[in-house]
């Protein structure tokens, strides 16, 4: 392999990147060769150092992935950065796959059939306070009644507003553990870097 | 040495040597495979995740001998993180020299 082959196929497993940042990296790189041949370096010696551009780029590849998420200003946003982050690093570190995927699609699944589900739940509370607005009417002005019927409503309030809360909670443990899961990936990859 | 000791370390060493002064991409790779036998390769990945959290930040000069050279610069926040992870090497390294000596 030669520089020019080296900067095309960099160039290739960088595809991915916002073309702003792979000209960055390219041009990086051609500076780094420059100043190499200026010292009087060979090529041949350079480009060993580097290692291949396909494990070159993939730290760079997994980190631009999980700063989308954390840039991203909106959660669909975030979420669509989340699954492409995931597939980025799920597709370099082939364990994944076996002790992570199947786990993470479960929990993956629960939050999105769960949403829904925690959204109707959150909807019943008009219906059922005004289903008991008009029982106040229909029982009359009695005060066990009224009592009961406003701690019914009281009560459903609460599970509601319990469901809700806790479920906004688990989804953000949930991104939090994505994160993390990242992270640990990063570390992983670049472990794999310095061992080959 | 082992992999997973060495990416913290490297990570302390550009960040001490940006302590000190500006660098370029070459001359920092350069000088800090003068002492030690890491991949070059992943020092430039390094460097962009510095640059992304903001310990490092970039800047373009013209050089003498041809095209600009990007400038590598700590910034205050670097400064700051750094000067705590020299102060948790010396501490770590002085108590694992204490116990490689360590008569028992």
């Amino acid at each position: 392999m030669n520089k020019q082959q080296f900067l095309s196929e960099l160039e290739k497993y960088l595809n991915d990147l916002s073309a702003e940042e792979r000209n960055d990296i390219l041009r990086d790189m051609e500076e780094y060769f420059r100043e190499a041949k200026s010292r009087g370096r060979s090529e041949e010696d350079v480009l060993e150092k580097l290692g291949s551009p396909k494990i070159f780029s993939e730290t760079i590849i997994a980190e631009a992935k999980v700063k989308r998420i954390r840039t991203a200003s909106t959660w669909p946003q975030k979420i669509s950065a989340g699954f492409g982050a995931l597939l980025a690093i799920l597709l370099l570190t082939p364990f994944n796959l076996i002790f992570v995927l199947l786990p993470l699609l479960l929990v993956t699944l629960m939050i999105i059939v769960g949403w829904p589900i925690v959204l109707a739940i959150a909807l019943s509370l008009p219906v059922v306070l005004l289903v008991l607005f008009f029982l106040i009417f229909e029982v009359g002005f009695k005060l066990f009644a009224l009592l009961s019927l406003l701690f019914f409503a009281i009560g459903w309030f609460g599970m509601v507003t319990a469901v809700v809360v806790g479920f906004f909670y688990v989804t953000l443990f949930y991104f939090k553990g994505v994160a993390k899961l990242f992270q640990w990936n990063i570390q992983f990859i670049k472990n794999r870097m310095k061992g080959e | 040495m082992n992999p997973q000791f060495n990416k913290g370390i490297l990570e302390m060493c550009v960040l001490a040597l940006l302590a000190k002064r500006d660098f370029y991409g070459f001359e920092l790779v350069e000088t800090i495979s003068n002492y030690t036998d890491i991949s070059e390769g992943t020092i430039y990945p390094l460097l962009r995740r510095l640059t992304q959290e903001k310990y490092v930040e970039t800047y373009l000069q013209e050089s003498t001998s041809g095209p600009p050279r990007k400038y590598y610069r700590m910034t205050r926040h670097g400064k700051k993180f750094t000067q705590e992870l020299i102060q948790d090497w010396k501490n770590f390294s002085a108590n694992v020299n204490k116990l490689i000596h360590l008569e028992v």
